[in-house]
């Protein structure tokens, strides 16, 4: 069966789609749309007294967090001691680099998964 | 001139432009622009011309609501389509209607006394099941095609084709005595 539609049923249909009365319609529809904006307001105020208390009492957890991740990135894998050349070789040194090249490692091996794939 | 009236005379991709950077007077004309359409649409779906406007708001609102969305202003009547067909559908769900398995033979009996008398299409649309309804409504007054009566509605292609095909038969029936009498009035 196609698509084709009842010429009789067509013109009943286009009949009776009249044109209505808009005035009343169109005002109710605009008073609600315009009562829709103030629950929105009222939302965002709702949202940042129940945020902002949380994010003060998150701040310090996270600050100490942070910090701890910090100390650990930076920490020596190899005690070379508090001299110059330690210092110097800090960067090669340190949880940090080994994590950065673990996550250059997994890029390399996806890329290259994807490219085989591809 | 007044602001209702401010746009009254521009091509509507311009209105529904302005409509979508948050312009209240371009709504405004969209949505007088389109309420027959659109209450027309809500009144054939339904037997109740109240809450049938009161869903067609409900389309004008969730329009106001989400039009910034719309990224092409030449898809509106295409998108305003699928508003008002969502609108319904959610409607309808929440009384599970749509679910239910009645056939067309159902309702036979209540057709039967009503036949003769001087019905309108809406009365007639009423005789026939939610989901056969709703498909021809879709197709005969949102002029959608069956894949995309499928596509709004989830039914299966074969089931719309079918609710089409056999809703309008039953509709031409129900509809014959007034046609036969009637010569080119508009049913009131």
């Amino acid at each position: 069966m196609t698509d084709e539609r009842n010429p009789a049923l067509e013109r009943l249909f286009a009949a009776a789609n009249r044109p209505l009365a808009d005035e009343a319609f169109v005002a109710d529809v605009m008073t609600r749309t315009s009562k829709w904006s103030t629950p929105r307001i009222a939302i965002a105020i709702a949202v940042c007294v129940v945020v902002a208390p949380i994010a003060w009492l998150v701040a310090a957890p996270v600050n100490e967090a942070l910090q701890w991740l910090v100390q650990l990135i930076t920490a020596p894998i190899v005690d070379a001691g508090t001299g110059v050349a330690a210092r110097a070789v800090l960067p090669i040194n340190s949880v940090g680099t080994v994590i950065a090249f673990a996550l250059l490692a997994m890029r390399a091996v996806t890329r290259r998964l994807f490219s085989a794939r591809g | 001139m007044p602001e209702s009236t401010r746009y009254a005379t521009d091509p509507e991709p311009l209105v529904v432009r302005l409509a979508v950077r948050g312009d209240r007077d371009a709504f405004e004309e969209l949505v007088r622009r389109r309420q027959s359409w659109v209450r027309n649409l809500m009144r054939r779906l339904s037997r109740d011309t109240a809450l049938a406007d009161d869903l067609a708001q409900q389309v004008f609102i969730r329009v106001w609501r989400t039009i910034g969305q719309l990224q092409q202003p030449l898809r509106f009547p295409g998108w305003l389509k699928r508003v008002g067909i969502n609108v319904w559908l959610q409607h309808h769900r929440k009384s599970d209607a749509l679910s239910d398995s009645e056939e067309l033979d159902d309702h036979e009996e209540s057709a039967e006394h009503t036949t003769g008398e001087a019905i309108d299409i809406d009365r007639a649309l009423a005789l026939l099941p939610e989901a056969v309804r709703l498909c021809i409504v879709l197709s005969y007054h949102a002029e959608m095609s069956h894949a995309e009566i499928a596509e709004a509605t989830a039914l299966p292609l074969g089931t719309v084709k079918s609710h089409v095909r056999r809703g309008a038969e039953r509709l031409q029936s129900l509809l014959s005595a007034y046609a036969d009498g009637a010569t080119n009035e508009v049913p009131q």
